[in-house]
């Protein structure tokens, strides 16, 4: 048995120096297949009979908005008899494996969603298709998307992607609570003093119920802080944590909790804090747009007692909120990009645009449509979201060179989040790990 | 003469042993073999997103042996075959044995004991995790009925780690009973019977009569669990969010692998950490095939 | 005194039997929890599903989960996807394991240890790193996007041709060899006489892979992208969100697909378990 555990060892290994003369050119073949394989049966198809319609694929992860897109297939193909939309919904927890699986077997869709976070990959894998030329010559301004979204889909000066809608970050609190607590509620002149003061004395009514959430949180969180103090993460390969402003609007939370005016991390990470507010536990959270659709839900204790207001304001006097939105991007092996670009095209429009914030499901990245959205929810101050975007967005953070820093950054801060070391000694550990 | 029809015997046996396997074996290569021999092939390069791809020769394996964080998850990996591995085996043993009794309400037990091998991971891991939650779960208001403290089960160090075991043997109890039900099945009732005349008490009908029977399905049972135990890495997924404190504490060398093949595009690294991890299991399971001929009963 | 013993006899199988039930019945309800969570989860709207401090019975009792399900997913194709898929799959290992079981257990030839290894070598690699090898496989193939692509890959298990294995080893010499005397060669064996002897071993090896298939979560999401060629559990995922899921049309779905997985084991038990005792191998 021996023996052959050894033999199969040295199988392998041989096989493996076998397929190393093989496989290395075997794969950039692939490559280069895979912009003409799926291509060419299709474009023999359309060549021979051209009434036939052109197939798009278009690939995005299964969310409340998958209605949305089955009424813009049926307008658009209405306008574009040419051509056939394909919609293919992935789970969100599946869709980046998929996305990256299919993409370098080569057979990716036409059109897919893409967020801040794997951006960079894929616009330096040089798998996106650039859309400089098609913005130039159609009737697509990117002046009307927040510049921030704009910034954060272009890479080294290449447009790869055009916003379909946008997130910013709000604070939502708990008006019983407040009135209990014989305090004002947050208002736009609102410092991050205040809103300690606020904390205070809504954990000082006691019975298990805390002022804010302050637990670990990354869009919903610190970032927010970092920026408005003037700190900053990542810039290329380098990242902010040794300057004193980032270290700043990180300490501010974890004197909320050290004060006791959080639940604990541990309480936090097993109980989300969204959560924890609709059990209307929480005088104040951090929040996106999106979660309005669960705080106003039937089953929410505080639907009709909570309402948002703009983030408070930081010592410099300055305030800031992350955004983030999904794109559309063109695959750089697409066999149609003309069409695939008429699809992106159509859902960057008024129409879709329009439509989206008719609907309520997301605030659409077209600025002129943002406050559609916010009539769904006409008992929250909602547009406070469009003004953050318009005057103090911050592009959600990434890095191409260390995919692994939002890891060791939350390894690292929660532990300061958890008050087991200072927030000097958790960024040390990052830049540690990061310098 | 003799010797002739030795060697025809020989030559069939050789032709049925080939044919019967190759059905599988073409599958297994086209498959599997593949993907195996590519795994060892690329964990001697750099590859990233994509494929994009440099030749590393040994610097894989130079970084992995430096890299604390993997020796890390390697370490809690083999917490967790010595804590799961035990504790699987031999309640599904006992298990398998009690539903294997002539008694009431038998067929209605062997459908509920199987039941959770059929549940969504989604369900067993929101139940769970209600259990051991730290603010609201049912064990600390038990483990308060006896005046012991309160615990973030699933975010402290030591405990977040013994508690995905737990599940972990609670998962796999179900679907190893049914192999070493089945195996018992092929125990003749006579010799129950004669045991029975006897008079020995069921413990002793367990250990001198079922136990050394059903050595062969308990080699596989203890074989293949150790396997999908050092390659532990869905329970912990649902049972430990991916942000949680205790991540570091209970990461497997599976999950570790992961992220870095998916979410940090080091393939060509992941690769060389599956290369350690399949040399480990080989070893084991070498040892393990050795070690059966002392005690798995075949005839 | 031959009575009194008797008497202590049945007090002390009186005990025991109080042992056995007392232990069933408390691991019977630490396992049907989860099952009972899921079930009464589907009732709960999707807020209520995740309150907190959460609650085991729903606030209020919402039943049109069930009837709504078909307007989120397409439930019936997915549901027959589903069924499709593992038949086909349960069929192509019960019969490629028990031919290459048989092999590996009962005959001897050259390089059989060797190929055995070989073949348990394929457990060794954790299955996330077959993913994209595969995938490529079946776009050479040409098989993106069918149902082909999602039980091709499972037809070929190793654990299964090693469970086979096992119980083929486990009978006994005598039967071979009277066998052989009668003038039996290996098909003949292994048809005849072997295959109905390790029918529990088969039914197991059916359960457990029956179980796999339907529960297969990542593979046909990655080989297939349209919703009509997807199974269910995988199509009940579209459900999950990426902030906040559906959980009860997730468990709605759940409790549908297994119910006749239950219902399939509560039948088969009875009949694997009384086909070997009329046999008595040992």
């Amino acid at each position: 048995m021996k023996k052959s555990i050894v033999f199969i060892l040295a199988a392998m290994m041989v096989c493996s120096c076998l397929f190393a003369g093989c496989a290395v050119p075997g794969n950039t073949s692939t490559d280069t297949a895979t912009q003409s394989e799926p291509a060419a049966p299709e474009a023999t198809a359309t060549a021979q009979t051209p009434a036939e319609p052109v197939e798009i694929h278009y690939a995005y992860w299964a969310s409340p908005m998958d209605a949305f897109y089955a009424e813009c297939k049926t307008a658009f193909e209405a306008s574009h008899p040419n051509i056939k939309i394909i919609l293919e919904p992935t789970a969100w927890t599946e869709y980046w494996t998929k996305l990256e699986t299919a993409t370098t077997g080569g057979s990716v869709a036409d059109v897919f969603h893409m967020n801040g976070v794997n951006i960079l990959k894929y616009a330096d894998g040089g798998v996106l298709l650039p859309l400089n030329d098609y913005i130039g010559n159609s009737s697509v301004d990117l002046n009307n998307y927040p510049k921030a979204m704009n910034d954060m889909y272009n890479y080294k000066g290449t447009q790869f992607g055009i916003a379909m809608d946008y997130d910013t970050i709000g604070l939502w609190y708990n008006k019983t609570l407040f009135d209990q607590a014989g305090i004002a509620y947050p208002t736009s002149d609102w410092t991050w003093d205040d809103l300690t003061e606020a904390a205070a004395a809504i954990t000082a009514l006691g019975n298990d119920i805390y002022g804010i959430a302050a637990g670990f949180e990354e869009q919903a969180g610190f970032y927010n802080t970092v920026f408005a103090n003037g700190g900053w993460l990542v810039n290329g390969d380098t990242f902010g944590f040794d300057d004193p402003n980032t270290r700043a609007g990180i300490q501010c939370w974890v004197d909320l909790m050290k004060a006791g005016y959080s639940p604990s991390e541990a309480s936090l990470e097993e109980n989300a804090s969204y959560l924890q507010f609709m059990a209307g536990k929480l005088g104040m959270i951090f929040s996106g747009d999106w979660m309005a659709a669960y705080y106003s839900s039937a089953d929410s204790t505080v639907a009709a007692v909570c309402d948002v207001a703009e983030l408070p304001l930081m010592s410099n006097g300055a305030r800031a909120s992350v955004i983030h939105g999904k794109a559309n991007c063109i695959s750089a092996s697409s066999a149609h990009p003309d069409e695939a670009w008429a699809w992106v095209e159509y859902l960057a429009g008024a129409e879709a645009n329009k439509r989206l914030g008719e609907m309520g499901i997301a605030i659409p990245s077209y600025m002129e449509y943002s406050s559609l959205f916010f009539a769904s929810y006409p008992q929250y101050n909602m547009s406070i979201y469009s003004k953050a975007a318009e005057e103090y967005s911050y592009t959600y953070p990434a890095s191409l060179a260390r995919p692994d820093w939002m890891d060791i950054v939350r390894t690292e801060l929660q532990k300061a989040f958890s008050l087991q070391v200072t927030v000097d000694q958790a960024c040390d550990a990052i830049m540690d790990q990061l310098g | 003469m003799r010797k002739k029809g030795h060697n025809t015997q020989k030559r069939k046996d050789m032709a049925w042993g080939y044919g019967m396997i190759l059905p599988l074996f073409l599958g297994l290569a086209v498959f599997y073999f593949y993907p195996v021999v590519k795994v060892i092939y690329d964990s001697f390069f750099n590859v990233g997103a994509f494929d994009k791809r440099t030749f590393a020769g040994l610097e894989n394996y130079k970084n992995m042996i430096a890299d604390a964080a993997m020796w890390k998850s390697l370490g809690n990996t083999f917490l967790y075959v010595a804590l799961i591995v035990p504790f699987t085996v031999i309640l599904a043993l006992i298990l398998a044995e009690l539903l294997n009794q002539k008694m009431k309400g038998r067929d209605v037990f062997r459908v509920i004991y199987f039941i959770p091998t059929v549940t969504m991971t989604v369900a067993i891991a929101m139940m769970w995790r209600w259990i051991f939650n730290g603010d609201f779960g049912i064990l600390n208001h038990i483990v308060g009925w006896f005046g012991g403290s309160s615990h973030y089960w699933l975010s402290e160090k030591p405990i977040a780690l013994i508690c995905v075991g737990v599940v972990s043997v609670w998962m796999g109890v179900g679907l190893n009973m049914i192999i070493l039900l089945a195996g018992i099945q092929g125990i003749s009732a006579s010799y129950y019977e004669a045991a029975k005349i006897d008079g020995a008490s069921p413990v002793r009908r367990f250990f001198s009569i079922t136990v050394p029977l059903i050595t062969p399905s308990l080699f596989f049972v203890l074989t293949t669990t150790l396997i999908s135990t050092l390659q532990i890495f869905d329970v912990i997924y649902m049972m430990i969010a991916p942000k949680s404190t205790a991540l570091v504490d209970t990461q497997s060398v599976v999950m570790y692998f992961f992220r870095n093949a998916f979410e940090y595009s080091k393939k060509g690294y992941a690769s060389a950490i599956a290369v350690l991890l399949f040399v480990i299991i080989m070893a084991i399971t070498a040892l393990q095939m050795k070690l059966q001929r002392k005690w798995v009963n075949y005839d | 005194m031959s009575h009194t013993m008797i008497q202590n006899r049945k007090k002390k199988i009186g005990v025991w039997k109080i042992v056995v039930y007392t232990i069933l019945i408390a691991g019977g309800i630490l396992t049907l929890a989860p099952f009972l969570w899921m079930l009464l989860t589907s009732f709960k709207t999707q807020v209520d599903a995740v309150a907190i401090p959460p609650t085991i019975l729903p606030k209020r009792w919402v039943v049109d989960t069930y009837t709504t399900l078909k307007d989120k997913i397409p439930f019936a194709k997915m549901y027959w996807n589903t069924v499709l898929t593992s038949f086909i799959t349960v069929a192509g290992q019960l019969l490629l394991c028990s031919l290459a079981g048989y092999a590996f257990g009962r005959i001897k030839f050259p390089g059989r240890n060797f190929l055995f290894v070989l073949c348990l070598s394929v457990l060794m690699v954790p299955t996330s790193f077959y993913i994209l090898p595969q995938y490529i496989i079946i776009k050479n193939l040409n098989l993106l996007n069918t149902i082909h692509a999602i039980y091709l890959p499972c037809l070929f298990s190793a654990f299964g041709t090693f469970l086979m294995r096992q119980f083929f080893m486990s009978l006994p010499k005598e039967l071979e060899e009277a066998a052989r005397i009668d003038g039996c060669g290996h098909g003949g064996i292994f048809l005849r006489i072997m295959l109905p002897l390790v029918k529990p071993g088969l039914v197991s090896l059916g359960i457990l892979t029956l179980r796999f298939s339907w529960n297969n979560l990542m593979w046909p999401l990655i080989v297939n992208t349209s919703t009509t060629k997807m199974t269910l559990t995988a199509g009940l995922s579209y459900l999950q969100g990426q902030y906040l899921a559906d959980y009860p049309s997730i468990m709605a779905g759940a409790v549908l697909s297994i119910i006749p997985l239950i219902v399939l084991f509560a039948v088969f038990q009875k009949q694997f378990i009384e086909g070997i005792a009329l046999t008595g191998i040992k």
